[in-house]
């Protein structure tokens, strides 16, 4: 089918479009005559709207008439001559047929004419533009993306008002033939990175693409590396920002999630509240932020290795009271961490997936009844359980790296549990390697935190005042340039 | 913020410091080591310098297996150093096979050079605020009169120099990276100057510490770290203990970049990817191996044996390189 062109004949191309498209009931035909010529309106009802089509073109046809008396001359004056708002560009091969009536155009395919006319008459059924669900923050723009890519672009190029924005929207090698964006700075991204994330995109053969994170797995270098090749926002806020420090954004059609490349380490600690903030308190939140993250990762096994194999770490009145509470349970520590930590995972998922309406009995019964009865059993201890759930909570504070706190909490509870010291080593060195190890694009995925410098404490661990921060705005290359 | 060239200098400083710090640091006296330190920096830094001019003349293929097995055998060797320093300190609560696991594992993640870089710079970082906390918490007890007055006679002297002229492959290391041969003679003064001032930095913090009992202690820097009441928990113990076992990580992972360069190759494409995940069962097979096999052997004195043979094989390679470079004059006046 690719390259073909359409016919001069209209019975023929409108017999190839019902052969390929008949059988679909969302799809209509309406033979009728201009000015004598046969022609045909082809499109989607659900995505395209006849009353569109009518208001456009029809009504326009019916008052004034067509000057022309044969199909080419008839094509020629409604994609040059008339005021009608046709597309611009004639559609002369069939593969560009059938992808303009999925994209929810109507096409007037003319008798004797090689070429046929589109009108822009999109009429999808979409979701209005609502404030983010994954993302809390009290100031800044309330504003999501949603599921339709050209809203989407259109929501950043509103924030985004100048001419060096460039978003370039592509066909995914999928069978959908999804779209998807990219967007980027042109003064600001640098050119190779621009060029290099394009290639990768291109290269990608997959069947299906229904959010940008699965673009993820096919930008990251090295495939055990268990952190996120690309931040990810539902704001079209955050998506400017990042487009400000020189950054891509990729936008895939149906998905309301914006994929951020190259994505460093940092940004999963930073929010927009940040910087609308004072510097000192934001400077605060993010050292607590950090301080969750490692409590995520490390508490559970933290506890686990000091009660099993250190317990001079362990203040000896502490000590005392959990030795008491270990007595009466018959599992050992690291057992009774990861059933605790499995079970509190469990619950977290069984509210997320089960319907809203009794989503919070399942995370009130699993919470407060299960773990209730478990420490009043002696099934667990309740330090073990005031552990698990605090790394828990800690979890929240950096949302963007849950998956990640999970699969290391769970690593670091088993090392920790097996070998003790070296295991909470193993445990520190391999996420410290992971991390190290990540090269997004030629990029550090450490900085600006490592190695220690000016950036570090300017807008790193902590950020530095606006009238410092605005002195030289970040940008990635800045350096190089 | 891009990476352009990675830096191996922090993970060969991370070696050493290793080196330094897990070894048996009581060996000489502060005074006579700060009288023999300037000749052994210039001992240290101008074998370096040469074993790097003689090594990039070209060697043949018994030379690169030799320096492998070098490098094999003192990766086996830390591994059992750290083995015995966990088994002193927490007495059968983990084995050799443990130990090798959790500081092996890591090493996967390390096979790329841009990694051992980026995570050396922080292991050091680490390492220098853990020393730092290390120093604080013992501040106290660190008394100037602990400091020996040793006559600097020829006996202490000598084992001062002894004691400091320990030919670390770390040292050696430098002439493998293509990117170090425009500044030769830069690397290893740096690395002499290191080992050297970090070498005679530990034992005046072991003397200030305990003084006249110094040679006594099996593991010094550990017993003094074990002192330290630093915060509401009793012990620091534990944490220089992560990071030790950190840096060793570390360590063999910049041991292994080198055997695989030495060997035979990379499996990557590109310079950054050293070493192939399908050379890593190969690898914790030989060295598991090679820790059993050596378990039982006195370790004082097979690191002893394995100084021996670097300065060996640093000289068979200097002597190579000073024969090969004679002949070629010899040919050219012909």
């Amino acid at each position: 089918m690719r390259g073909c062109k359409l016919s001069a004949q209209l019975q023929r191309n409108i017999k190839f479009l019902k052969s390929i498209f008949g059988q679909s009931s969302d799809f209509y035909t309406k033979p009728m005559c201009l000015s004598g010529i046969d022609c045909c309106v082809a499109l989607f009802t659900g995505i395209s709207s006849p009353e569109k089509l009518s208001v456009m073109a029809l009504d326009s046809f019916c008052r004034d008439g067509v000057p022309v008396r044969s199909g080419p001359a008839l094509a020629e004056y409604l994609l040059k001559e008339s005021c009608i708002a046709a597309e611009s560009n004639p559609i002369t091969e069939i593969d560009q047929l059938v992808e303009m009536l999925c994209n929810g155009m109507a096409v007037l395919l003319i008798e004797g004419s090689e070429s046929a006319v589109a009108f822009s008459t999109q009429d999808m059924p979409q979701r209005s533009v609502s404030t983010p669900a994954g993302e809390g923050d009290i100031r800044g723009p309330q504003e999501a993306f949603t599921e339709l890519l050209r809203n989407n672009v259109s929501l950043i190029r509103r924030q985004f008002r100048t001419s060096t924005l460039v978003a370039e929207i592509h066909t995914a090698h999928t069978r959908a033939g999804t779209e998807y964006c990219i967007c980027y700075d042109k003064t600001r991204a640098p050119a190779e990175t621009v060029q290099a994330v394009k290639k990768k995109l291109d290269s990608i053969r997959i069947p299906l693409l229904l959010d940008s994170s699965y673009f993820a797995s096919f930008l990251k270098q090295d495939k055990l590396n268990l952190f996120p090749a690309g931040a990810y926002t539902e704001r079209p806020a955050t998506a400017c920002a990042r487009l400000c420090e020189g950054k891509i954004v990729i936008l895939v059609s149906g998905s309301p999630n914006a994929m951020v490349v190259p994505s460093f380490f940092a940004e999963h600690f930073e929010s927009l509240d940040d910087y609308a903030s004072g510097a000192v308190f934001s400077g605060m939140i993010r050292l607590l932020r950090y301080l969750a993250f490692a409590l995520s990762v490390f508490g559970p096994g933290l506890y686990v290795m000091a009660v099993s194999f250190a317990p001079e770490v362990i203040p000896v009145q502490l000590l005392a009271k959990l030795a008491q509470a270990e007595r009466t349970t018959p599992l050992p520590p690291m057992l009774e961490m990861l059933a605790v930590t499995l079970l509190l995972e469990i619950v977290r998922e069984a509210g997320l997936r089960s319907p809203k309406s009794i989503s919070h009995t399942v995370s009130l019964v699993g919470a407060l009844i299960i773990g209730e009865t478990a420490v009043s059993a002696g099934i667990v201890s309740i330090p073990i359980l005031t552990m698990a759930a605090a790394a828990t909570v800690a979890t929240l504070a950096v949302p963007s790296l849950y998956e990640q706190s999970i699969l290391f909490r769970f690593f670091v509870i088993l090392l920790a549990g097996l070998f003790g010291i070296p295991g909470i080593a193993c445990g520190a060195v391999v996420i410290l390697a992971m991390a190290c190890g990540s090269e997004p694009f030629g990029f550090d995925y450490l900085y600006p935190l490592m190695p220690p410098g000016r950036a570090t404490w300017q807008d790193g661990f902590v950020r530095s005042i606006w009238s410092q921060l605005a002195k030289k705005g970040e940008v990635i290359g800045g350096d190089e340039a | 913020m891009k990476r352009e060239k990675a830096d191996l200098f922090p993970a060969l400083l991370i070696g050493l410091m290793a080196n330094v710090f897990l070894k048996g640091q009581t060996s000489y006296w502060v005074r006579p080591g700060v009288v023999t330190a300037p000749l052994s920096i210039l001992l240290l830094a101008m074998v370096a310098y040469a074993f790097s001019c003689c090594w990039n003349t070209g060697t043949q293929g018994f030379l690169r297996w030799g320096f492998a097995a070098l490098l094999a055998v003192g990766s086996a060797l830390e591994l059992l150093r750290l083995w015995q320093l966990f088994d002193c300190v927490y007495a059968n609560s983990v084995g050799l096979l443990g130990v090798c696991f959790t500081v092996l594992v890591p090493v996967i993640y390390l096979r790329r050079v841009s990694s051992i870089a980026q995570t050396s710079n922080v292991v050091f970082w680490l390492l220098v605020g853990a020393a730092a906390l290390l120093l604080v918490s013992v501040l106290d007890r660190l008394r100037v009169v602990n400091l020996q007055t040793v006559p600097l006679a020829g006996t202490t002297l000598q084992e001062a120099l002894t004691g400091q002229l320990t030919l670390y492959p770390e040292l050696l290391l430098p002439a493998l990276w293509a990117s170090s041969r425009s500044k030769k003679i830069d690397h290893p003064a740096r690395l002499a100057v290191a080992v050297v001032g970090l070498d005679l930095a530990i034992h005046l913090l072991l003397e200030l510490f305990f003084g006249a009992a110094m040679p006594g202690h099996d593991n010094p820097v550990h017993t003094a770290a074990q002192t330290g009441a630093l915060s509401v928990f009793n012990r620091l113990e534990w944490l220089q203990l992560v990071l030790w076992s950190a840096a060793v990580s570390v360590k063999l992972a910049l041991y292994l970049y080198a055997a695989v360069r030495l060997v035979g190759g990379r499996t990557g494409t590109t310079e950054n990817n050293a070493v192939g995940l399908d050379r890593f069962p190969l690898y914790f097979v030989v060295m598991l191996l090679l820790c059993v096999g050596m378990r039982k052997m006195d370790l004082g004195r097979t690191l002893v044996w394995h100084n021996l043979a670097c300065w060996t094989f640093a000289g068979l390679v200097i002597g190579k390189g000073v024969v090969e470079w004679v002949l070629s004059k010899q040919r050219f006046a012909r």
